[in-house]
Order: C-alpha cells, then structure tokens, then sequence
C-alpha cells in the first residue's frame, strides 16, 4: 500500500520575539538579544532601518535611536510554541514539537476528514492567523523535507509527492539541516545545492563523510517523524460557553463546578497543586469581570475551590448577564507530601493557611496585609506593610535593625527636658540618590518617667526635636 | 589650615582599596593638613598602592603632616591593622601582603591567624573588637603576636551600636591591660562623598544601589573628622595615644634604600669603570673613521652626569639585557629619555646617532630631576618572551617582577557601573554606549547621553551626573604593566608587596610606573614591536636571497630614492608612517632627512593636532609663512621646529623659558600632563602657565594653543626622544620596502598581525609595485611566506601559515615527507602520518593541489577519499571506486570566495573587476585614474586663470561617484564629527571623508555595508598630491557581494 503521510511544517520565525512583545506591527524597532549580544530575531520597524538578525548589537544600537530589546527567554518561547500547538491541536490530532520554533504536524491521516487538503490548510490558516503570530510552512512528502522546504521560505502546500521532491533541489547545501562542517565540505567541493548531491552516488559520500551525512540525507528522503509529541499544555486553560445567559451570579455556581472538575482531573495528571485561579465572566457589551482566587497553600480539590469561588461570587453584582466562563491556572506548586506531624502544631499554620484564603477571600486581595521590615535605615521606611499572600515582594531584611516597629505617622514635635536619654546617638545619614532633600538625624533611645515607656527621640539637623517611634 | 591638632588618623583607606574608599589619597592627605592632623596612616585593605600617592603630594608640597604606612586585613570578619614603624618593619608588611596575595587569584588574598605569628616583628597591632563572644580570646590571641605593640582600637561612628562596642573595646583594653586607641575607618576625606561611596559598595556588590542597602554605611561618619567631634567621641587621653603611636613611627618611603643589581659587573671592575670600558669599545665599533674631540666630549659630559647620579648600574643592566637579545638575534632598539646619548649609542642600546637628532642628552637626565633615567627597550613581538626569561632567570623570580598599571574609571567604565548601581537598564545603557562616538561626541557627552532622561527624575539625573564625574580617574583594579620590569638588588618584596596577575604565572608589584618614578626605583620596559620582527626577518630574507649580509647600521640613513618614496605617501607597511593620517600627512611635509621623518612621527598626534599646531608648520616648511619666535628668548626651544612647539619636551622648556617655570615645576607639568584626567592638579599648573605667561607679555592665542596641545599631550603624550626612535624604524622600514620591496612584504606577511593592513592589502600593494606573488602550493611552498626565483625575479611564495586552521605541526609533517622532486598524486598523500582529512580538506580549499588537479573543488573530493578515516568507517563503506565522480569546475568567484574563506586575501582578479565585468555595479571611475584625472583638472585651472589672469585657487574640486569595498573605518579622536573610509577597487585605495552629517543620514550604509557607492567632490590641494572624496551620499551595493566576506578594520 502506498504511503499515504504528508506533513506540514509551520515555523515561526520570531516567536520568542513575539512570545516577548506580542505583535510584531509596533512602529518602535523591537529586538531580541542573545546572550553572545548579538541579534537574533526583530521586528519589521527594526528591519527598515537596517538591522538583521545575526548583526552585532552594537552595530544595531548605532542604526536605531529608539528601540525596544529583550533577552532571549527560552521558557516563554516554548510555553508559546505549546499554546500554540494547542490553538492546532483540535484541528489536527498529529502534532510534534520541534523547539525552539517550529511544529511539524501530519496531516496526510486528517485528509479524510477534511475531504482534501484545502479545508484543512484553511482551517490551520484560520487559526493561525487568528493567533497573530507571524509563520511560515510548506508542505514535505517527509516531515524532515516540510522541515526544509518550511525554513527556506518555499510556501509550496500540495500533496503532490514529485512536486514536493523537486522543492527541494534549489535548496542551499547549508540550508538543508545537515551537519556544519559537511555542508562546508560538500560547499567546497562545488556542491552548492541539493540537486548536486542528490544524484551522488550514496556509497561515495558515506565513504567520504561517514555515517551522519547518510542519515541526515535519508531523512530528507524517508518518511520519518521530526520532534516530540505534543501533549498535555503546562497551563490550565479552558472556557465554557454558558447554555444560556446567566443573569444572577448564584447561576454560574454550576458552570463553574463543571471547569473546577476539569481543572481537578488536569492537576491530578500533572500531579500539582494551583494556587491561584483566574476567572472571567465574559458580558455580551461590557468589558469581563474578573476575579482572582487564591489558596494560600495552593489546593487541588474542586470542592476546596469552589467554595472560594462561591465567597466571591456571592458579593459579586453582575453588570451585565454572563455568557461564557474562562478559568485559567496559571501557577503551581508541586504536591507536597503530608509531613508527619508529632506535636501536632501543623493543624494551627493549616488553620491560619485557611483563615488567610477564606480573608483574602472575603476581603479582596489587597485589603490583607502583613507587616516586613526592609533594610532602609530610615526609620520612615524601615517598615512596611505588604499584601499578605504576596509572597514575589523584596526579601525582608537580613539585618533586623533595634528600631521600635511603631512609629508615627506623622511627627510629632517632642521637649527632650522631658525624657532621660539612654543612649545614642545614632547617626542615619542617606545620600542624595535616595532622597532629594538632605537626610540627617541622630536618634537617641530614652524613657519617659511619666508614662513610663521607652521611645525613640529624633534630633533633627535644625536642632527641633521629635517622637520617632514606641519600644515595647 | 586651622591649628594644630593633636591627634593622628591610624584608620584610613583609599581609593586604592578597590571599590571601597571613595578618596584619592592626595585628597586624605590635603584635607588631613587643612584639619590639622599630625599624622596620617594610609591603610589600604591588603595593600600599599596608594601610599605613594599620599606621599608624592606631602613631598612636593612640602606638607607639615606625618604619612604612617600601613594596610588593613580581614579574616572571618575580624579586623587587623598594621602599622610600618621603621623601614624593617615595612619591609615586614610588605612580605605578608605579598603571601596573602599570592595565595589567591588576582585581587584576591588569604590570610589565616599563623601568619601574624611569622616575622611581624617590628609592625605595630590595632586590634579592633567585632562584638562577638570570641573576642577575648581573639584579643589575647594577637596581644602575644604583638607583644608590646598591640593595641584596642576604639571607633564610634555613630552607628546603632557603637557607643557600646566602643565601652567594650575600652574595657577589653584595661581587662587585658592594653592600651586602646581611637581611629575612624576612615573611607573618605569629606562626608559629601558618602553618595559616591554608597555607589562604589554597589558596583562592589554587583547590585543597584537601593538593593545594595544592607551593606551601605547608615551614615557619613567615615570620613576624617574634626576635633570638636574627636574630643567629644574619643576624649583626649584616646587621642593622645594616637600620637605616641605616630611617633614611634619613624618610616618614610624616601628612606627605601634602593640598590641596583651587580650582577652585571666583572669581579674586576667598579661599574664606573666597567662602563668607560664598554663606551670606550663601543666608540671604536661606532666611529671607526675615529672618534673626535667633539664625541669625546660629550661622552665625558654624560660619563660625568652618570657618574654624578649614580646610574652606571642602570646603563649596565640595560646593555646587558640588550647584549642578551644580540647575541639571540632578537632585534631591539632603545627609546626614552636616556637612550638618545652617546653612551647609549655606544653601548648598542639604540641605533640613534646623537649626532643626527638634534637632542642633548642633558635634556633627559637634568641635575634638577632626581627621577632615574628613563629606557625603554623595543624588541621583536614574536621573541620578547625570551628576553623576559632571560631577566626572570638571570635574577630569579623574587627579584625581578612587573609594574602595574592601574586600571581606572573611563568613559564608558564609568557609565556602565554607575549606571548599573542607579538601576538604569542595562541593554539601555549599552545602547547608548554603543553610540558613544556616533551620536555622542562632543565633550558634554554627559549631557548628550543623558539628554532623554532615561527613566531617571531630574534629581537622580543630578545625582547621576554627580556620581560620574566623581568616580572618573578612580582606580578599578590592578593590572600588568606592558612590560615595565623592577630589578633589585635584594628581594622586591622588602620595597613593594607582589601579587598574582590575571596571566598564568605572571607577578605584578602593587605600584604603577609613575609610583616607581616616585619613589627612585628603576624600572626597564621590555615592550614588543611588531616592526622589529620584520625587520628582522627582512635582513634574514635579503641575506638568503641576496647574499648580503646586511646589518642596520650599513644602511644609509640619506638615501634620495627612499625619502622620495615617502614623500609620495607610498607608505603601506611601513612603520608608524602608514596610518591613513599620516599618509595624508606625507606628501605636504615632503620629509627629506631623517629629523623630519621625527617630526612626522610625532606632529600626526593628538598634542600638536589639539594645540593647532600642524597648520602653522606645514606653512613654515614650505615657506608660505615665515619662520618667527613669540618671543626671542624661545628661539632656542623652538628652532629645530621652525618656532611651533610639536613636542613634549618643547611644551616643558617652553614653560621654563616663557613661564619661569621652576626645574621642579617643569617635572610636576610633565608629570601631570600624563594624568591630567585623574586629579585637577593640571589645572592649576595651566593657570600659573597662564598667569605668568600672559604676564611675560605672550599673546593670548598662543598661550590658548599651549593649553590645548598640553590637554592633548595628556591624551597620548609623544616625547620627542621617543619620536628619535620610532623615526629611525619608520625610516629602515622604508628604505626595505623601497629595495627589497618583495623580502619587506614577505618579512611583514611572516610577522603579522601587527600594523595597520591586512595580509591581502600588502599583497595587493606588493604586486602594485611589479612583484609576483605566487600561491600556496603543495610542492613549494614552506610554512612561512618565503622568497623564491620565479620568471628570473624574485616573488613571493605564500606559505601554509596563511590557511586558516592549518597547524604549523601538520605543515612540518608534510614538509618531512615531501618528495624531492614533489607529489605527482594527491593519492601520495594517503600514507602520510601526521596529516588528517582535515588538514588536506585545508589544503584543498586554499588551492595547494593546483598541480595535481584540474580544480580545487576536484582536489577536495579526491583528497577527501583518501583512507585516512578511521577503520571502522572506512569498513562501514565501500572503498571508493577508481572511476571518480566528476564536479563541476569552481568559476573565478567561487576561486575568489574560496581564497578569501581560505587565506584571507586572493592572488587572482579582484572581485570589484569580476563585478564590473558582470555589470553587476555601476561604471565609476577606478581609484588608479582619480590622482592623473584632477592633476589634469589642475593643468585645466592653470591654464584658464593664466590665460584670465584670475588666482590660482587653492583646491581642485569635481563631482564625482566612486566605488569600492570598505577595508577601514576611522573615527579619529582628534577629528570630532569625521569618519574617515578607505575603499579598495581592483586598482588601488580610495580616501573617503564622512562628516558627521552625512555619517548620521547614511549610517546604515556606513556601519553595515561592506560594497558602497559613494557619491561626492573628490579635491585636490593645488600644491601636493592628496586626492580625497568628500561623501554626500552613501549606498550600499551589498547584494553584489553578499556571498564574500571581506572584514573591514574598524578603528574608533
């Protein structure tokens, strides 16, 4: 029987740029660096005033007076390059991920369905274009050859066997994914393109190149896969479209069950915990409604986050009816296993894990707050309050200074007369890059017979006195 | 300068603790004098680098304050400070920071609690208190080390905790019957350079200065207080004990008894006679014809100021180390303040006859400078090590070692590591640094670079500013010297600690040239120089070729043909002349003797070019403007250069004569002028230069122009004794290229990289001149480029060092093999041991197989198949069949792409005639037609205003297009606002100006294309025969030549 496989390889060519920046239409140049300074990917504003991908950073900055860079983030562009398969996923079983940019999809099994190979390029076309991400691919009789023909911007998308094979005889000798130093070789011998090789009789370049060439050129030529299966997407991201339209938010609750279990089944799998959810209730005029959960300790269970959920919803007034749901997961934290647990004082933390999410729950995220200490000296900034499960905020200082944690808000002018000094003085000193204007004071520790308390006194630079905080 | 006060800072860093101290150690001690200290210990962390600083500026000013020398350590957090009471006691202190050092990796050291146990006898302990429970049993420790001389020392800055630790510190003295003493971890000399010291601890840290928080300093106490503060922390029985401690310590560096090695002298002579003996036995090699009553004389009258300083050591160890590189061929030749002499020319050290530079010896070594006399020795870049050797084996390694260089804050240094600490985006800053010199370029760079905000409020733009210019000149760390060595008598580490280079067994003392200088130590630079390399190699090739035996000193230093040569800018290759500038230069100068060939080297520099100086003697020396003195009392300071200053030695007198400088203040000027960017001392020399000036009635211009061209003499100062020796090279050089114009080539493809060409613009400049050079070839040719009889002429035959990638081992296991009468088959190859697939895929490429093939590309599938796999493939296989694939033949672009991948030039067509064969670009005129083309325009002019009776004017213009590909990119410091280009064609080179304008609206084209069409005026000045073109527009041609990669040489 005939081989019936056909694949397409679609290469995004500036994914980690736009993994970065999104679209690539910005009239500000946009450049991707690496870590050799050197351009690797840029947009087309950045391509007008003469940059290329490969040039010297410096040679770039000299060419452009205003630009917008970043680094290369290979996290971000393979989380970009799955979401991507995903967007195709539904149209195409066969997927494979071929890092850092490209995806090579079989597509000779899908014709069937499609009833021809049009329908279903028109419906990737569809969703590729949908997705902004700029492409380019080409049809392969293997998925080595789609990978080629893809690379070397030969758009040709037919399922034509001697079409596709006859693609690819202008193709450069170093453009046909061969070894470097063969395809040097092969160069300097005045083999410059596939068709010089092609007819080479296979024993002579194995006994001159060895093994490898071989292979690489076999790949070309028998159908073989290319890259590694898509599965599972890292992320959990799914939307509902509601039946009909939910007028009271009471009426999500069971919508939203049906996505919490779907969620609880892909954490099972992943075997992870999320700690934070986003939701969107999608309005048919106005802009979502979105909502932000959290579980301090991160939670599994449908049932846990649903009624998390169901404290929101319930202060919640809908704008305008609800006609799609979206929950996305986008954090989590691996399961930790139940420690054991002698003294039995991990019931309490749990509890207060609990007490935080029901109050960030109640409350909203930014009304929580939990007081740190930083490593200013200045007594005005030595503390502050951050959200309470804000945990990405600055370290907290790594030297706790004797400074009293309570301090006014505002000054509060004081007579020393009236208090016995301790001791002192300590000198704060900032420079001028921290602060505009000049910051000198000495504190001095001391007790007020009166109310029998320990303070922190202040002598400011004009000799005024001041209360700058409580001990104890 | 309030009054004295009793008391002595013990504590004390500089900016010479990296990173650390946020003061120069001039500024300690000037703001130490205007307290009123006594005293002052400079303590860098593990070091003494910045003492000599300290004590330069007390010394010269004559400063009532005592400099103490010491050095802080820190082991597990606990801090150690030594103090040098006497010369042994130094010399104590010295040795440990050299251990500490050389244990770890450049800037780093080690110390551990045994090593306060060893030899510290005559060093005095303050022993500070950490706070922590061990500290009783630490103090006890270090009291036993330092039995005697141990101290508690006791610091309040004002910090949360200091009035305790300083009643620990107290209490810890009485319970172990100590005394204490105050200090004040002093890192700075004033608080208002707290800022700059917040910014120095975060670019210490790697961090911006908000996260470098935990590690500031809470407050500015750290810096030299004053007495109401002293008294009032300290109270006076603490501060007396910092005098009792002050007056034990008797040490200064000018007690450093510096003795020079004897090991050059014979067990029978004194060195004065040793030397006599030599210069005697020099002037009969020298002066064969005789010597007379005039060199005579003047031997006697350098002998006797020798004599006088006591330098004899110094000439001797010098003429050894150059008697050492003679008798290894090694080429070298002396320049510097003292090589220019009689004696130095007799003794071999150079190959400058006083008698042909105008210069006095005693112009360089005057009794008013108590510097040693300066030497420095060139030698061949590719043998140099072996000199080195040579000292490091002839003293060993402890008495001999490498000066620094003290690495300090730039432009762009400064900017990246300020910028960083103020937490500005990196890739932001790059950006702008990138375009320092594009966009940036005027002396306002701040300004400019700043002038969008980046992201920064008005106030931190403020702070930023403040901070730049404040860390500007600030050390950043230690590095080696090009090749300044200290030689000693005893061991180097009794006068200066040493420490681990970056390079493998490299050592390097803690101070830099100017501290040696200073302090009366002698240093000997050991630099390497390319052109002494083919020069050499040139007298090897005439020798073998020619079979003349032909040594320096035979060749005429006057002759015409070779100054004639000069004279048209026919420079490529030649030493120091060759540069696009300098070429320029030449043909308006119209050298004729080896003292304008002295001038030459020296006016293309940024003093003359800065102070305008090269305008007014370009017009004295072709006689448009007469020769005249501002003043008659300069005549003789300025005759020799037709009464405009060029050198540094010029600018020197000048000040004596014209300002009444004083012998000192004229060493101070020089020395200043080489640091004028690391402290505004420069400055106020200017003034009084100024000042007294203008009051000896000098007119204001001129007195602007000395100003300009001292700034720029700061840049890259050139001293005329320097200029003497670098002539002499420039002109040996010439006179090679203009008889020996193949062996020149050859001797210079042989020694690269070094100069200003690349190996395919000699090339192409050699056959201009009509000599073949003929390619690599399998059968002829040697590793090196060698000569060879080709067509009844000498060619040049590439070697196998010009292929990329190919070993000189592979190449000599070929040679071993090779056939007398040459391969007849590539198949030959086969069973040579020592050469891989890889190395004849090598020779393939470059073309080495043309006699056995057809092609290269043949070549390479043929040699390819040779059984030089491994076994295993070659079973894996069928062996090749006899009947060989045929490939289609290279064309001559694919021969040229190959060359240059290969070998980095070709021998074949140009590629721009292979382009207009192909009418792949447009028809301009070739470079070879520009010169007779307005030369005839010139003739036309002439011709029209002599026959109108109009005047001459004093340029020929013309619209014009070239074209060609960039081989050079210029922007001259001395130029703002121009980019020089030079273009290549298939004739020759063409100069193109880029004013900034047009550099700006073009600079695609300009930064990124390697053909370019150029549309402009090409000019011609009426009485010489530069031609350039002045760009009004650039395109590139890129898609003609998008397949070859000629790499231009960018020089900023």
């Amino acid at each position: 029987m005939a081989d019936t496989r056909l694949w397409l390889y679609i290469d995004f060519p500036r994914l980690a740029l736009q993994a970065r920046f999104g679209t690539l239409e910005s009239a500000t140049p946009q450049l991707l660096l690496n870590a050799r300074s050197g351009i690797e990917q840029c947009n087309g504003a950045a391509t007008a005033l003469g940059v290329r991908p490969g040039m010297n950073t410096a040679t770039a900055y000299c060419l452009l007076s205003d630009v917008e860079t970043t680094q290369h983030d290979a996290l971000a562009e393979q989380e970009q390059l799955q979401r991507l398969a995903l967007l195709l996923y539904q149209a195409c079983a066969d997927i494979r991920l071929c890092p850092p940019s490209g995806l090579s999809l079989e597509i000779g099994s899908m014709l069937r369905l499609y009833q021809g190979l049009d329908a279903l390029v028109g419906t990737l076309q569809k969703r590729l274009d949908h997705s902004g991400f700029h492409y380019r691919w080409a049809c392969g009789h293997t998925a080595q050859a789609a990978q080629v023909l893809a690379i070397n911007d030969q758009p040709l998308v037919s399922s034509d066997r001697q079409q596709l094979i006859s693609a690819l005889d202008p193709i450069a000798i170093d453009r046909l994914g061969l070894d470097t130093k063969d395809a040097a070789r092969l160069k300097s011998m005045g083999l410059h393109c596939y068709a010089d090789i092609r007819p080479l009789p296979r024993a002579e370049l194995g006994y001159r190149f060895g093994p490898t060439l071989l292979q690489r050129l076999s790949a070309l030529e028998t159908p073989d896969t290319l890259g590694h299966r898509f599965d599972i997407p890292p992320h959990f991201d799914e939307r509902l479209e509601l039946s009909h339209e939910a007028e009271h938010s009471a009426s999500l609750l069971f919508p939203v069950k049906r996505l919490l279990t779907n969620l609880e089944d892909y954490l099972k799998a992943r075997q992870c915990l999320a700690d934070s959810l986003y939701l969107r209730l999608i309005h048919r005029n106005k802009p979502p409604t979105r909502l932000r959960i959290q579980a301090v300790q991160g939670s599994r269970s449908a049932q846990e986050w649903l009624s998390l959920i169901n404290l929101q919803l319930d202060r919640l007034v809908l704008p305008e009816p609800v006609l799609s749901l979206h929950l996305r997961a986008r954090r989590f934290r691996t399961d930790p296993m139940p420690s054991g647990d002698l003294l039995g004082t991990a019931y309490p933390q749990a509890d207060a894990d609990r007490l935080l999410s029901l109050l960030v729950s109640r409350l909203g995220h930014h009304q929580v707050h939990t007081l740190t200490t930083t490593n200013d000296p200045r007594p005005e900034y030595a503390t502050r309050l951050t959200p309470a499960v804000d945990r990405t905020g600055r370290p907290e200082s790594s030297r706790p200074r004797f400074q009293p944690l309570l301090v006014p808000d505002t000054e509060q002018r004081v007579a020393p007369q009236q208090f016995q000094l301790l001791s002192g003085p300590e000198r704060i000193v900032m420079g001028r890059w921290a602060q505009p204007a000049p910051y000198r004071r000495d504190y001095f520790r001391a007790w007020h017979p009166h109310h029998k308390q320990a303070v922190w006194l202040a002598r400011h630079d004009d000799g005024h006195w001041s209360l700058a905080g409580f001990f104890g | 300068m309030t009054d004295s006060l009793p008391y002595a800072e013990l504590h004390c860093l500089s900016n010479h603790s990296f990173l650390r101290g946020a003061s120069h150690p001039q500024e300690l001690v000037l703001r130490a004098v205007e307290l009123g200290y006594q005293a002052l210990a400079i303590t860098d962390e593990c070091s003494v680098a910045g003492v000599v600083k300290a004590w330069r500026v007390i010394r010269d000013q004559k400063l009532p304050i005592k400099l103490i020398i010491g050095a802080e350590f820190r082991l597990d957090g606990q801090v150690i400070i030594l103090l040098a009471p006497t010369e042994s006691a130094y010399s104590q202190l010295c040795h440990l920071i050299t251990r500490a050092r050389r244990r770890c990796d450049k800037g780093e050291y080690r110390l551990n609690r045994q090593d306060f146990t060893l030899n510290l006898d005559n060093c005095l302990c303050l022993w500070s208190p950490r706070g922590r429970s061990d500290d009783d049993e630490q103090l006890a420790y270090y009291a036993d080390c330092f039995q005697d001389r141990c101290w508690v020392l006791v610091e309040n800055l004002l910090t949360e905790n200091s009035f305790e630790l300083a009643t620990r510190a107290r209490g810890l003295a009485r319970q172990h019957n100590l005394p204490a003493v105050c200090a004040n971890n002093v890192h700075m000399h004033t608080p208002e350079r707290k800022d700059l010291q917040d910014a120095l601890t975060a670019i210490r840290f790697n961090t911006t200065l908000t996260e470098a928080l935990p590690y500031l300093f809470p407050n500015a106490e750290n810096h030299l207080r004053s007495a109401n503060k002293l008294h009032s922390l300290y109270g006076a029985e603490l501060m007396q004990e910092t005098l009792r401690i002050a007056d034990r310590c008797d040490f200064t560096l000018d007690a450093l008894r510096y003795r020079y090695p004897k090991d050059v002298l014979p067990g029978q002579y004194n060195a004065e006679e040793y030397l006599r003996l030599l210069v005697r036995q020099g002037v009969a090699r020298r002066f064969p014809e005789g010597s007379t009553p005039e060199i005579d004389a003047t031997i006697e009258r350098e002998l006797a100021m020798i004599r006088e300083k006591e330098y004899e050591h110094y000439f001797l160890t010098v003429y050894d180390i150059v008697r050492f590189a003679r008798s290894q061929n090694i080429l070298c030749q002396g320049r510097g303040s003292a090589a220019n002499s009689v004696v130095c020319y007799c003794l071999g050290i150079t190959e400058v006859n006083p008698k042909q530079a105008s210069m006095l010896f005693d112009r360089f070594i005057s009794k008013g400078r108590d510097d040693p006399p300066d030497i420095d020795v060139d030698f061949e870049h590719q043998r140099r090590e072996e000199v080195i050797q040579y000292i490091y084996q002839k003293y060993g390694r402890k008495r001999a070692a490498l000066a620094a260089t003290v690495i300090s804050y730039r432009r762009k240094s400064a900017l990246r590591d300020i910028g960083r600490a103020m937490g500005l985006n990196i890739s932001q800053l790059d950006q702008k640094i990138a375009n320092y010199g594009w966009r940036y370029r005027s002396k306002n760079w701040i300004e400019e670079i700043i002038s969008d905000g980046m992201g920064l409020s008005e106030h931190q733009i403020g702070v930023f500013k403040h901070l730049l210019e404040g860390i500007l000149g600030f050390p950043r760390h230690l590095s080696q010297h090009v090749g300044g060595f200290i030689i000693t008598e005893g061991v180097v580490a009794d006068l200066v600690p040493i420490e681990n280079a970056a390079m493998p067994d490299r050592t390097v003392i803690q101070w830099d040239k100017d501290d040696l200088e200073t302090v009366g130590l002698m240093k000997v630079d050991i630099l390497a120089l390319g052109m002494l390399s083919a020069v050499r190699r040139t007298l090897d090739l005439i020798r073998q070729h020619h079979g003349k035996n032909l040594k320096l000193q035979h060749i005429p230093r006057d002759d015409a043909a070779t100054f004639a040569m000069i004279q048209q800018a026919d420079t490529v290759g030649v030493f120091q002349i060759e540069s696009r500038a300098q070429m320029n230069m030449l043909p308006r100068l119209k050298p004729n003797c080896y003292y304008d060939l002295v001038v030459q080297v020296a006016i293309v520099r940024p003093g003359p070019i800065h102070g305008d100086m090269v305008h007014p003697y370009l017009k004295r020396r072709i006689g448009k403007e007469a020769v005249h003195y501002p003043n008659e009392a300069l005549r003789p300071v300025l005759e020799r250069t037709l009464g405009v200053p060029i050198f540094q030695e010029q600018i020197i007198a000048l000040a004596m004569v014209a300002a009444g400088f004083s012998s000192d203040e004229a060493n101070d000027l020089r020395r200043s002028m080489a640091s004028w960017k690391q402290s505004g001392h420069i400055n106020k020399l200017r003034s009084k230069l100024t000042e007294r000036m203008h009051k000896n009635g000098y007119p204001d211009e001129f007195i602007q122009r000395i100003n300009r061209q001292i700034e720029g003499f700061g840049e890259y100062g050139f001293p005329e004794s320097h200029a003497a020796g670098f002539a002499l090279i420039a002109y040996f050089s010439s006179w090679f290229k203009c008889h020996y114009p193949e062996a020149f080539c050859c001797a210079l493809l042989n020694s690269l990289p070094m100069g200003f060409y690349t190996a395919s613009q000699l090339v192409q400049d050699v056959q201009r001149h009509g000599v073949t050079v003929l390619p690599v070839n399998i059968n002829y040719s040697d590793w090196e480029n060698q000569l060879e009889w080709y067509n009844k002429k000498t060619a040049i035959r590439l070697g196998f060092c010009r292929i990329k990638g190919f070993t000189q081992t592979s190449a000599m296991n070929l040679l071993r093999h090779r056939p007398e009468q040459g391969f007849q088959r590539i198949k030959e190859l086969e069973q040579l041991s020592g050469i891989g697939t890889a190395d004849l895929d090598l020779l393939a490429s470059a073309g080495a197989f043309a006699d056995l093939t057809q092609d290269r590309y043949q070549a390479r599938w043929e040699s390819s198949a040779l059984r030089l796999q491994t076994p295993l493939l070659t079973d894996a296989f069928e062996p090749a069949t006899d009947q060989q694939s045929q490939l289609p033949a290279p064309n001559e672009l694919d021969n040229l792409i190959e060359d240059y991948h290969s070998q980095g030039l070709t021998l074949g067509r140009h590629l721009i005639t292979l382009l207009r064969e192909d009418n792949a670009i447009p028809q301009t005129v070739p470079a070879s037609d520009l010169l007779p083309m307005m030369q005839a325009e010139q003739r036309r002019i002439a011709g029209l205003s002599k026959r109108l009776g109009m005047n001459q004017p004093d340029r020929v213009r013309l619209p014009i297009r070239v074209l060609g590909l960039v081989v050079n990119r210029q922007r001259p410091k001395t130029k703002a606002g121009v980019t020089f280009v030079t273009l290549e064609d298939d004739t020759g080179n063409i100069n193109i100006i880029v004013w900034l304008q047009q550099a700006q609206q073009y600079i695609k084209a300009l930064t990124t294309e390697q053909l370019v069409l150029v549309t402009g005026l090409i000019e011609k000045a009426w009485d010489n025969d530069v031609v350039h073109v002045i760009a009004q527009r650039i395109d590139g041609l890129g898609e003609a030549t998008k397949d070859v990669r000629i790499r231009s040489r960018d020089f900023h």
